[in-house]
């Protein structure tokens, strides 16, 4: 099994902590499923769809496959200004 | 056209950055500036010991950059400054400062008005409210969206 890094941006970081490190396929694996491998583990909120994610701080949709060494970033529903 | 966007996590002092604005400003007729305040009481009535606002490494000034981007290219404005505050804010206290100039004041006002409407859902910042007991992460309401949708119409 392979791994990406994982950072928590909002409120997720108080439940899943700011960094961790998260087993997947060798062959990638798609945000949609990322996702919701995340909310099993952490509660459903991750699948709220003004969740957002990053990948080398672009964001992207939940088509994405993300590869072994990627580091993503889940971005809780903004609240700035 | 001046376009400047800054994240600090200092404090504020919006009567200088407005002063220092309308003094750089040339061709202005106009200058409409608006400064967003952290409240002392969150929307329950209970008191707000600090706000907290955590940043991202990079897509927070990006945000800023392109929201400012945005309006300058949407309104007839010469000049846009928008200074964002993250870290730990005391109630009172300004969390952001937005400036728009223009030869006619509607574009000033739009300006301005548009930049506060796009950082209250895009701006990539998180708010958390933070008092005796606990805290509370803050969301955008449906005015706040409701606001940003308008300008699409």
């Amino acid at each position: 099994m392979a791994a990406i890094l994982i950072r928590f941006f909002g409120r997720f970081a108080e439940q899943a902590g700011q960094e961790l490190s998260f087993e997947m396929p060798e062959d990638g694996l798609f945000i949609s499923d990322l996702r919701a491998q995340l909310a099993e583990r952490f509660g459903p909120e991750l699948l709220d769809p003004r969740v957002r994610a990053a990948v080398g701080d672009v964001i992207v949709g939940d088509e994405r496959k993300v590869r072994p060494g990627e580091q993503v970033d889940i971005l809780a529903p903004l609240s700035g200004g | 056209m001046r376009c400047g966007t800054i994240l600090t996590e200092r404090a504020i002092d919006a009567p200088k950055l407005l002063g220092e604005f309308v003094k750089a400003c040339e061709n202005a007729g106009g200058v409409v500036s608006f400064c967003g305040l952290a409240r002392g009481r969150d929307a329950d009535g209970r008191i707000v010991a600090t706000l907290r606002l955590e940043r991202h490494p990079r897509l927070t000034e990006r945000s800023l950059e392109q929201i400012a981007r945005d309006a300058a290219d949407r309104f007839d404005v010469s000049d846009i400054l928008v200074v964002h505050r993250w870290g730990t804010i005391p109630p009172g206290d300004v969390i952001v400062f937005v400036a728009a100039a223009a030869r006619h004041r509607r574009a000033a006002f739009l300006g301005a008005d548009y930049l506060m409407d796009r950082l209250k859902t895009d701006a990539v910042l998180w708010k958390k409210e933070e008092g005796i007991d606990g805290g509370r992460w803050i969301e955008p309401t449906e005015e706040d969206r409701a606001a940003v949708a308008s300008w699409e119409k």
